[in-house]
């Protein structure tokens, strides 16, 4: 992509017929990206002002016509407990998954780095969670952590001698942790393909060499190996945390935010505000604080996009 | 003597490789079986005799497999069948929408670097925004147009969803195709359009399939939208599978049904493109 576009613009037989034909070929470039750039801002970045517009009324079933309250949704958002105990809810899976998923990775990713027999089909294999819909993974899990019919249980049961009946998604702290196992199984391997993808890449002589001139296997894997995929682990993280920000179809399935409202995330929160108490305005104001909160870590990620562009 | 120890050395050697070689598998069958076991439990629910599983001690395997919730999963719930032909619709069509649409953008970016990175970034960004926060004002507006429940305005939505998906991996796969194959049709007097239908695409055409394919992945598991625009006509299947849990008790052999129905397909396309899988899941950023 060196070359400048002007230089392949070869078209004799239009040449002098002039009007729309040559418009269009000046603009051949916008015009092939406009049918996109209208479908995108009609149903994505339309709705995104309509809901700016929401978040300043009060539009909800109880309230008779739509009165303009100004920021008075977005204060009650911002005071609201259910609000932060979403935010801490969402804030507790992103960072404990994510980290414990890139860590299982790695650590797989770099037992296949060498050529090992079956290394195709265990890829297959750790394909699967990834093409699975998650409301399936959901209900796949909870009747594995089903406290009578669950294997789970069935499992442990044989360890201790006796009978268990944990009723894992019933309590808060057990009902995080099987979320996040949940999570983990169906996440682990995005991030194993994608670290292994970036590990291949890596030239073996580099660490070769660095042992020949007297490196532990130890130093060349922080001092050589880490930097050289340093820009996978970015992406890979930033797209899993980007992923993970959005939890919803499993705790829709698992717990429904339950028990309480103590694993609600912010987008099962967001949900039931607007789809079963039709608080369009409170959902809106939500919405988009959330939305800031995600924009700023996006805008961190495209300057790291970028960054690597240009080193 | 001193070929002796050599040989010793040799010896412990070549143990301390085969047991590390023995510690790898080990932990790599142990992996593959936490990664394999859902699965085969999913499946086992699926053709277990009804109340089967609502056994204490868990059944492993059931004593007569049965199909009988094959049948049951139309007639109880939203109607599992029904839930397939619809998801197959909407995914098939939205993904040929976001197909045509973005090889035609991704084409023009890649080429006339129309927009520049700017245009390329604010596109990536609309599909890491978080979907919650237009679904409702989306569905406000759909109501007024009476577009709820309708396979078009789940094809449009997925269409969107996917668009900056697609058109930044296909970007990337047009860049690496060379200008100059490119500059020889053009003089040898194809049009623009016919040099991108007839040279660039078909070979960039193993990253086009893995492309759609992933498109396809990501409209069939898609359950907030899905969730959110179907009422009665129009749900797909993570909304079937969710409806097996309603008011009207857990079906679980249902449910497991159509869990075993919805793996089916994308598993099959999935692992087609195996070479692309790294690539797709960084939106082409890291090449597998």
């Amino acid at each position: 992509m060196s070359r400048p576009n002007n230089v392949i613009s070869i078209a004799p037989e239009l040449k002098g017929v002039g009007g729309i034909k040559t418009w269009a070929r000046q603009h051949q470039g916008m015009l092939m990206v406009l049918p996109c750039l209208i479908v995108m801002l009609g149903v994505g970045i339309f709705p995104l002002i309509f809901s700016v517009g929401i978040s300043l009324l009060r539009w909800e079933p109880k309230i008779p016509g739509r009165p303009f309250v100004g920021l008075a949704n977005f204060r009650d958002i911002l005071i609201s407990a259910e609000y932060w105990t979403a935010m801490r809810t969402t804030a507790i899976i992103v960072v404990l998954g994510v980290t414990i998923e890139f860590f299982f990775g790695l650590g797989l990713a770099l037992l296949l780095t060498e050529k090992i027999k079956g290394k195709r089909i265990f890829m297959a294999i750790l394909m699967l969670p990834v093409m699975m819909v998650p409301v399936v993974v959901g209900y796949t899990w909870r009747i594995l952590w089903h406290s009578a019919y669950g294997p789970i249980n069935q499992i442990i049961g044989w360890f201790v001698g006796h009978r268990v009946t944990i009723s894992w998604l019933t309590h808060t702290k057990t009902a995080f942790f099987a979320l996040i196992v949940t999570e983990f199984w169906q996440w682990t391997p995005f991030m194993f393909l994608v670290l292994l993808a970036g590990l291949s890449s890596v030239n073996p002589e580099l660490g070769e060499a660095a042992e020949i001139d007297g490196a532990s296997k130890w130093q060349s894997f922080w001092r050589i190996t880490i930097p050289v995929i340093r820009p996978v682990i970015l992406v890979a993280v930033l797209i899993r945390t980007l992923e993970a920000l959005k939890i919803f179809d499993i705790i829709f399935i698992m717990t429904g935010g339950g028990p309480g409202i103590s694993t609600q995330s912010i987008a099962f929160y967001l949900y039931r505000t607007g789809a079963r108490h039709f608080r369009m305005s409170h959902t809106a104001a939500g919405s988009l604080i959330f939305l800031i909160i995600v924009a700023t870590i996006i805008s961190f990620a495209v300057k790291q996009f970028q960054d690597k562009k240009g080193g | 003597m001193a070929a002796d120890i050599n040989y010793h050395q040799q010896r412990t050697g070549r143990l301390r490789k085969d047991v590390k070689l023995a510690v790898r598998y080990i932990i790599l069958i142990a992996v593959v079986l936490f990664f394999l076991f859902p699965i085969f439990w999913i499946t086992v629910t699926a053709i277990k005799q009804p109340g089967e599983y609502y056994n204490f001690p868990p059944v492993w395997w059931p004593k007569k497999p049965t199909l009988v919730h094959f049948k049951s999963v139309q007639t109880t719930g939203v109607g599992g069948y029904t839930a397939l032909k619809n998801s197959f619709i909407i995914t098939i069509s939205s993904t040929a929408a976001v197909m045509v649409l973005g090889s035609i953008a991704a084409y023009a970016m890649a080429r006339f670097k129309t927009g520049g990175d700017n245009l390329a970034f604010i596109i990536i960004s609309q599909r890491m925004l978080p979907p919650i926060a237009i679904v409702f004002p989306l569905f406000l507006m759909m109501r007024m147009i009476r577009w709820v429940d309708t396979y078009q305005v789940m094809i449009l939505i997925y269409t969107m969803f996917n668009l900056p998906f697609v058109i930044w991996m296909l970007r990337s796969y047009f860049v690496e195709i060379p200008v100059e194959v490119e500059e020889s049709a053009l003089v040898d007097g194809c049009s623009r359009l016919g040099a991108m239908f007839r040279v660039v695409m078909p070979m960039a055409m193993p990253g086009m399939i893995a492309t759609a394919v992933f498109a396809y992945i990501f409209s069939w598991t898609e359950f907030l939208f899905a969730v959110i625009f179907s009422r009665t006509k129009v749900f797909t299947v993570p909304v079937a599978v969710s409806g097996y849990f309603g008011s009207e008790g857990q079906l679980w052999g249902e449910a497991a049904v159509m869990a075993v129905l919805s793996m089916v397909p994308v598993f099959i396309i999935g692992l087609a493109v195996q070479k692309h899988f790294a690539r797709g899941l960084t939106l082409g950023s890291v090449k597998g």
